[in-house]
């Protein structure tokens, strides 16, 4: 039986791992949010943007494959830009042939967008496609700190700050931005929205590509070591949680992104024990995943729009 | 005992007190009239009977029972027949199909035996399909018997739905704007139908409705609804030439209109006879021709609605009826 | 044969004689395909075979969420995992002894009963929510059951999985087949009932219109619960011979990356096999259930058969993904556009690709949910 409190470091260690697990849920969250924000989609596929930057990324940091080597930093710019490619070809492939049908049809057409990239993936390149984190990269030591003797990655942070950087400027973008605004307008009214002089196409590209833009990031972030990068590990591991932090934070809010990820992120990982069962019965492992399930069941029926939601 | 009685039925959405102390009843054979101008809470009150919506405050009766919880379902199974605005149908089913569905309280089988398909349910089904049939060819519909809902013209479908609500064997029938989307020509022959059906069925009618001639024509009373109050009630005649329901419902350029669609007398008059003829000789149908202001009067003070409004209308109500009778 | 042709041949006023000669021959195939071929081929093929069988099960049950109510199950494995997890526990042979009879009875109702309680409270949180949020709802459940409930150590055999051998009666691979078959028999009955009685009809006008259902005095929540206990008891049955199979369970298959697999796996079938026609998802889920086996047999003699060998299961992912999305995009009516056609031909009606269905499709993969 493992449990989650060690007395050595008191609470400090399911915190600082709560924290950076939530900033993974985070990350992926942030493009959720977009696009429900944006176009009214569940996107299955948002884990596999993350899970084809990764992939790209690795077979050019570390040339397989027959592809050329190239530095870190370029190698990590043409992950995330195959992840936002990816992502205007799901737009415009699967999504705006579909664009009328009912939203759960379409989340079904992400669905088949996550399976084909997973499988495509596993047929380029099925081993654990392990990138180096950025202290490798630039030969540092791993540790930025120990708080209570728990160490703190600068892998880690870098997910942290990323999130928190994209989560403001996405909240930015939408509030400033004449772009961002038309993305809001479409989505509310899209007959509206033309009428005025808006490209309900030009928008869904728009949104598409920040999905894969962030998607894209997730993935290079978030595919370093100790986690092992495999085909569909994204949209298997981590996308279902991602779900339920965007939906508990508030699926059309980007700050929520930021809160939903670390508060599930946290529960998780408090609630991660083994837990002992009716004496005979044995231990039940998962009670992280349980416990996400009731908060995420108790925000849905209590207050569907989530923590930070302003509509449902 | 009245069919359906709805007492100080109120309502409230966020901002907008939708209805307030509506009250009025459906007696026996009746065919009621609820008019008024868009967004006068119409087809909310039409909500707050057939339960899809709950009302704050107020009591809806059926036959001396309340039933103002009642879950919609329960109380389409004990004898509210109802229509839609906008046709509600199961439009990816066939005609049939529709017509069985409707039927679903008279299949009296079980869910398991449905599934084992006992000889039963086959019986049950097939009486289910000659209800179905014998309706169909009542309406004179039995060429679409088979065809899908959602292809079928609309004014093909108008019919269906009363179709349907008549299959699910109404004691009242709620009619939520039947001649919507039809032409003149089309709402006549409606009224005519529906004058039809009540004689056939021996039923009971609440009509919503915007088509003037209609009402005037079907209807034994009418309650005039403006801003969710009930502003006016009486016979179609009376409540025609109301001023203040003129002014409210219409507006004043369209009095005209009003003027107009009403203007064939004789009509109204046959439609009266047609009453008769069709056996319809309660109580209140005869007042309509003789005094409905005595009715009206009597009524107003009952529900103790007697505001400065209803003075002037009652005022004017009898004005209108010195004229008619001189 | 393309679909024109085959039209064409058929518009034609053959004589009717031919044309029901041609009808057995089908069924005669169609027979021989089903019934005696494994067993005729002998080695694995009938394992093969009722995987293919369970498949089917679990198909026409999930058939009956998406494509009667519209309520979208992305969890449905957890459900075949209850059925698995309890059939195992309830026979609980050990490895020595063939199951009793009437164990082995008892295990199938307990599974299918367990199954069918497991979904409807699954479906008490559907009254509430709906949409895309229910979508999520199912996912999560269908990992949570999977992960924590299946990993109860006293009931997953301490992580070393629960035996649970078959009957004496039914102890070759070729006999459980037929019994398979027999269950889809059964199961198909129901179903077919199903469309046919008041609850079929209750159930597509609540998919269609919960308001209009109401007008119809259906009770929509007790329809959409009846529902949701069917597909479960169907599901439930399905996993409990899924255990027969292999005669054993592991929570392994269900939880994790390969439960999440099955949980859409099961999703693609229905959809490429096409809402609203049982005969496309029959098929469909077939395919899927032997892609693995088919794609061995198509590989095994190209020059592809190491490269596959070392890909399997990204080869026939990527298989899926293209059919799911090219029926979701360009044809969502699914492979019941075909299949049921040929199907009504079978049943002595005409051959027509056209005329059935309200414009044909378009309501078909509208899950509304």
């Amino acid at each position: 039986m493992t449990l989650a409190f060690d007395p050595t470091t008191g609470l400090v260690s399911p915190l600082v791992h709560g924290l950076f697990q939530g900033s993974a849920y985070g990350l992926l969250g942030l493009g959720l949010v977009l696009l429900y924000k944006s176009n009214r989609i569940f996107n299955f596929a948002q884990g596999e943007f993350a899970g084809v930057a990764a992939l790209v990324a690795y077979l050019f940091d570390t040339g397989s494959k027959g592809l050329p080597k190239v530095p870190y930093a370029v190698a990590i710019l043409l992950g995330v830009a195959a992840a936002v490619l990816v992502a205007l070809l799901t737009e415009r492939l699967v999504v705006r042939p579909m664009f009328h049908r009912p939203r759960v049809v379409l989340l079904v057409g992400t669905v088949g967008v996550a399976l084909f990239l997973i499988a495509v993936e596993g047929l380029v390149y099925q081993d654990i496609a392990a990138l180096r984190p950025i202290d490798q990269a630039l030969s540092i030591d791993p540790i930025f700190t120990r708080l209570d003797r728990v160490p703190v990655l600068w892998s880690d942070l870098a997910k942290l700050i990323m999130l928190l950087a994209l989560a403001a400027a996405a909240f930015l973008f939408f509030r400033l931005s004449r772009m961002g605004t038309a993305i809001l307008a479409v989505s509310q009214d899209a007959t509206a929205a033309r009428a005025v002089g808006i490209s309900v196409e030009r928008t869904s590209m728009l949104a598409w590509g920040l999905a894969g833009l962030t998607g894209g990031i997730a993935g290079v972030l978030l595919a370093v070591p100790p986690f092992s990068t495999t085909p569909g590990i994204f949209t298997g591991t981590i996308l279902t949680t991602a779900f339920a932090a965007a939906v508990v934070g508030g699926i059309t809010s980007l700050p929520g992104a930021f809160v939903g990820g670390v508060l599930v992120g946290l529960v998780q990982e408090f609630a991660s024990a083994d837990l002992p069962l009716v004496p005979g019965l044995g231990s039940i492992r998962g009670g992280g995943e349980l416990a996400v399930a009731i908060v995420l069941l108790g925000i849905l029926l209590v207050r569907p729009k989530g923590l930070l939601g302003s509509e449902t | 005992m009245s069919v359906l009685e709805v007492s100080d039925l109120s309502i409230r959405f966020g901002g907008l007190q939708a209805l307030l102390d509506v009250t009025f009843k459906v007696d026996e054979y009746e065919i009621v009239g609820l008019i008024g101008p868009n967004g006068a809470g119409k087809t909310t009150a039409f909500n707050c009977i057939t339960g899809f919506y709950r009302p704050d405050r107020g009591h809806v009766f059926y036959r001396g029972q309340d039933v103002t919880g009642m879950p919609p379902h329960r109380k389409s199974a004990m004898g509210f027949g109802r229509t839609f605005q906008n046709v509600g149908m199961v439009k990816s089913s066939t005609v049939i199909e529709n017509l069985k569905t409707a039927q679903h309280a008279s299949a009296d089988y079980g869910v398991v035996s449905g599934l084992v398909g006992t000889g039963g349910v086959r019986e049950t089904e097939r009486r289910l399909e000659q209800r179905s049939d014998a309706l169909l060819e009542l309406l004179g519909l039995t060429d679409v018997r088979d065809s899908y809902v959602g292809g079928l013209p609309y004014g093909t479908l108008k019919l269906l739905e009363l179709g349907c609500a008549l299959a699910t064997q109404p004691d009242i029938l709620l009619l939520d704007e039947p001649s919507s989307g039809m032409g003149p020509e089309e709402s006549h022959d409606l009224g005519d139908r529906l004058i039809e059906l009540r004689r056939e069925f021996d039923l009971t009618m609440l009509l919503i409705e915007h088509h003037v001639p209609l009402v005037t024509r079907v209807c034994d009373y009418v309650y005039v609804l403006n801003f969710g109050q009930l502003l006016a009630e009486g016979a179609p005649s009376v409540i025609q030439t109301h001023p203040e329901v003129v002014a409210a419902y219409l507006g004043g350029e369209a009095a005209d209109a009003l003027e107009q669609t009403s203007a064939p007398a004789e009509e109204a008059a046959l439609a009266a006879e047609e009453h008769e003829a069709a056996g319809y000789v309660r109580e209140r149908a005869p007042a309509q021709k003789k005094s409905p202001v005595k009715k009206v009067a009597k009524k107003t003070t009952k529900t103790a609605k007697a505001t400065a409004k209803k003075a002037t209308a009652k005022k004017a109500v009898a004005a209108e009826t010195a004229a008619e009778e001189s | 044969m393309t679909a024109e042709a085959s039209l064409a041949h058929h518009a034609r006023p053959g004589t009717p004689v031919a044309s029901w000669v041609g009808r057995v021959i089908v069924w005669l195939g169609l027979g021989y395909l089903v019934l005696l071929l494994p067993g005729a081929i002998g080695g694995e093929a009938s394992l093969d075979a009722s995987q293919a069988a369970i498949y089917v099960l679990i198909g026409l049950s999930l058939h009956i969420l998406i494509g009667y109510t519209g309520q979208i199950s992305l969890g449905h494995q957890a459900f075949v995992g209850t059925g698995s997890l309890v059939a195992a526990n309830v026979v609980s042979t050990g490895t020595s002894h063939a199951a009793e009879p009437v164990h082995f009875g008892l295990s199938l109702v307990a599974a299918a009963a367990a199954a069918a309680a497991a979904a409807v409270v699954l479906g008490a949180v559907a009254l509430r929510i709906t949409g895309l949020y229910l979508a999520l709802v199912t996912l999560v459940f269908g990992s949570v059951a999977a992960n924590a409930i299946f990993s109860i150590s006293s009931l997953n055999g301490h992580e070393a999985g629960v035996t649970a051998l078959r009957p004496a009666s039914l102890v070759t691979d070729y006999r459980f087949y037929l019994f398979c078959l027999l269950l889809i028999v059964l199961v198909m009955y129901v179903d077919i009932q199903l469309g046919k009685s008041k609850t079929g009809r209750a159930l597509a006008a609540l998919q269609e219109n919960e308001l209009v259902a109401q007008a119809f005095a259906v009770n929509v929540m007790k329809f959409k619960l009846i529902a949701f206990a069917l597909s479960g008891a169907f599901a439930g049955l399905a996993g409990a011979l899924y255990t027969y199979r292999v005669q054993s369970f592991s929570d392994k298959n269900f939880s994790g990356t390969p439960g999440f697999n099955l949980a859409l796996i099961f999703v693609v079938m229905v959809v490429v096999g096409g809402l609203g026609s049982r005969a496309g998802v029959v098929v469909a889920s077939a395919f899927f259930g032997l892609i693995d086996v088919l794609l061995d047999l198509a590989a095994k003699h190209t020059f592809m058969a190491q490269y596959y060998s070392d890909h399997k299961q990204y080869v026939s992912g990527l298989i899926g993904a293209l059919l799911l999305l090219q029926t979701v995009i360009l044809n969502p009516g699914g492979l019941g556009q075909v299949v049921d056609p040929v199907a009504r031909w079978l049943r002595g009606g005409r051959f027509s690709l056209h005329g059935h269905g309200p414009t044909s499709g378009s309501r078909a993969a509208d899950v509304r949910a």
